[in-house]
């Protein structure tokens, strides 16, 4: 008897620890050793998912993830980062984490709008979040092939490099950009006016002095539709806004190209370009915009569109 | 003095037992009753021959290209379709999706590329309805290109390759382009959405080589003469048919009075709008000779 008894407590004590194991399998598991850490911004942003989704499938590594939108400790973060042999970072705020962590380790980054600015290590590798300038012109091209001349704010601060190359290629291309340096935004609405008046479109980019808040851009939208001019730019929300196309990087590329990356280092391949552009373009046309204005469009070029708005 | 403790920890197991793992008789009549109810969600019944409420379907999946933009061609193919009658667009960005939800139905009609109505066709009894025209062609051929650094003939050297296609497909394709069926598996593919992405990918070195159609090639050569100039073509594969209208053998009436709307879909300004979001202009009748082509 009292073996039996024993024999039932000894069952019940296991049930417990196995249902212990089932419940907290994961931070368990998060402890171990793994070939590659993904740390992610904020796993519930669709565009960060969506690359570490397409990450996962294409890498054949044990891959271990963390979310730090979950908000986990510094010391929780080293832990994983020391186990690892790579570590993936999917966004700004996940590089800054891994950068105090990850001293020694290959990082790959994605996801980081203008990555330059960050700092770098020499094993830091990753993709851009911004498509090659020359990529952009052509798709703005394949759909407005009538467009000759586009319309730049840039300042020399920050963006007077890209503006020059971004000329060039445009050159090659048949295209002529006119530009107008700006060095404070109060003067955005007098410049553009006057450069509205010599080109076919607007071209919207991401230059914190010709843009430093939302009400910048929405003035820009504004003045943009007064004057019936298409605003081509850089972020599918824009959009909805009023931007008239809008060529962005397709996200779940650039988590297959962030794979391959982390692949050919972990298999000890040279790596020739730390940083890549990416490889895949995602095209939104706002048709509203379209009809308004009286553009003429390529319509063979619709199945380059992912998405018209109506 | 342990003893009774014993008991009383083992007793209340036992009872903890009984409660959660065995249900009165009355419960198990209950749920028992309730099966019926959920009847269609587990018995292999096409669950959307309930959902779709009689409407006739279209199924499109398309194994040569990646482009996300199921939500505007969707919306685009309903709107048009609902002019004509009953009928709904479903795209799929997933085969095996696609294939479950097509497969024995007599009241839809699919849009597939021909690679893969060769797959199923036998499985799925389907007959070739129309094929897609574009710029009055039937066919495409795809072209393995790379950028002029040296390449030497070697699988290596390819690595890794941007296609527009799905895997399997340009898989399929390389086995016949290249020849070398075994070093292919070592062969990594960068699933990109849109030809034109392969081939700028290649050309600013985000991958070594591109499979493209000779239709994408000829228009970067027009949009980019200094880019295409850049680029070679190494290897090119066979002629193959365009997007496809297939159906079962015995599709319901309804199933051809919609190959005929979307068969008239280019005489419509909007309707030939959206075939060109499936860069398409165009369908034809398919011969028997394109038939013998297909085989090939």
């Amino acid at each position: 008897m009292r073996f039996k008894i024993s024999l039932n407590k000894m069952h019940f004590f296991l049930s417990i620890c196995l249902f212990a194991l089932f419940v907290f399998q994961s931070s368990l598991w998060a402890g171990e050793p793994s070939d590659i850490l993904v740390i992610n911004s904020n796993a519930n942003v669709e565009k960060y998912k969506a690359v570490q989704d397409e990450f996962i499938k294409g890498t054949p590594y044990s891959v271990t993830t963390l979310d730090l939108g979950d908000g986990p400790d510094g010391e929780k973060i080293e832990r994983l980062i020391s186990g690892a042999d790579l570590v993936c970072c999917i966004g700004a705020k996940a590089y800054r984490a891994s950068y105090r962590h990850a001293k020694n380790k290959k990082v790959v980054f994605s996801s980081i709008i203008n990555w330059r600015r960050l700092p770098m290590t020499d094993d830091t590798y990753g993709v851009s979040n911004e498509l090659h300038t020359r990529m952009t012109i052509l798709m703005y091209r394949s759909i407005f092939p009538k467009m000759k001349k586009i319309g730049i704010l840039y300042s020399r601060a920050y963006t007077l490099q890209w503006f020059n190359d971004a000329k060039k290629e445009a050159e090659e291309l048949g295209l002529e950009i006119i530009g107008r340096p700006i060095s404070d935004s109060s003067h955005t609405e007098r410049v553009l006016n006057g450069l509205l008046d010599n080109v076919d479109a607007y071209w919207l980019i991401p230059d914190p002095t010709v843009m430093p808040e939302k009400k910048a851009l929405f003035n820009v939208l504004d003045i943009c539709d007064k004057r019936k001019k298409p605003v081509l730019s850089y972020l599918d929300a824009f959009s909805v806004f009023g931007a008239t196309l809008v060529v962005s990087a397709d996200n779940p590329t650039i988590g297959r190209q962030a794979a391959g990356i982390a692949m050919d280092i972990l298999s000890g391949k040279e790596i020739v370009d730390k940083v890549q552009f990416p490889a895949g373009s995602r095209i939104t046309l706002n048709m509203k915009k379209v009809q308004d204005y009286g553009l003429e469009y390529n319509k063979n070029a619709l199945r380059l569109v992912n998405r018209i708005l109506k | 003095m342990t003893k009774p403790s014993n008991n009383v920890t083992v007793n209340i197991a036992m009872k903890l037992y009984k409660v959660l793992f065995r249900p009165k008789l009355s419960v198990i009549v209950l749920m028992l009753s309730l099966v019926p109810l959920f009847f269609p969600l587990i018995a292999d019944v096409p669950s959307e021959s309930i959902a779709r409420n009689g409407k006739t379907m279209v199924y499109f999946y398309s194994s040569e290209t990646n482009i996300n933009n199921y939500t505007s061609l969707k919306t685009e193919f309903d709107k048009y379709l609902s002019r004509f009658g009953s009928y709904e667009f479903q795209p799929f960005n997933d085969r095996k999706t696609f294939e479950q939800e097509a497969k024995n139905r007599n009241d839809a009609l699919l849009i597939l590329s021909s690679w893969h109505f060769q797959l199923i066709k036998a499985q799925f009894g389907l007959v070739p309805l129309r094929v897609g025209l574009r710029n009055g062609n039937y066919q495409q051929k795809r072209i393995l290109v790379v950028s002029d650094r040296k390449y030497n003939n070697s699988i290596a050297d390819l690595t890794p390759v941007a296609s527009a296609s799905s895997v399997p497909h340009t898989r399929s394709v390389l086995e016949k382009v290249l020849r070398k069926h075994q070093a292919l598996d070592s062969l990594r593919i960068l699933p990109v959405p849109k030809d034109i992405d392969a081939l700028m990918s290649v050309g600013f070195q985000m991958s070594h080589s591109a499979l493209v159609t000779d239709h994408s090639l000829k228009n970067l050569a027009d949009l980019d003469p200094v880019l295409h100039e850049k680029l070679n073509a190494v290897n090119e594969g066979v002629e193959s048919m365009l997007l496809m209208m297939a159906a079962p053998a015995t599709a319901a009436d309804e199933v051809h009075k919609l190959v005929t709307v979307i068969e008239n879909m280019p005489e419509d300004a909007d309707g030939l709008n959206i075939l060109k979001m499936l860069d398409l202009d165009g369908w034809k009748v398919v011969d028997p000779s394109d038939l013998s082509k297909l085989e090939a």
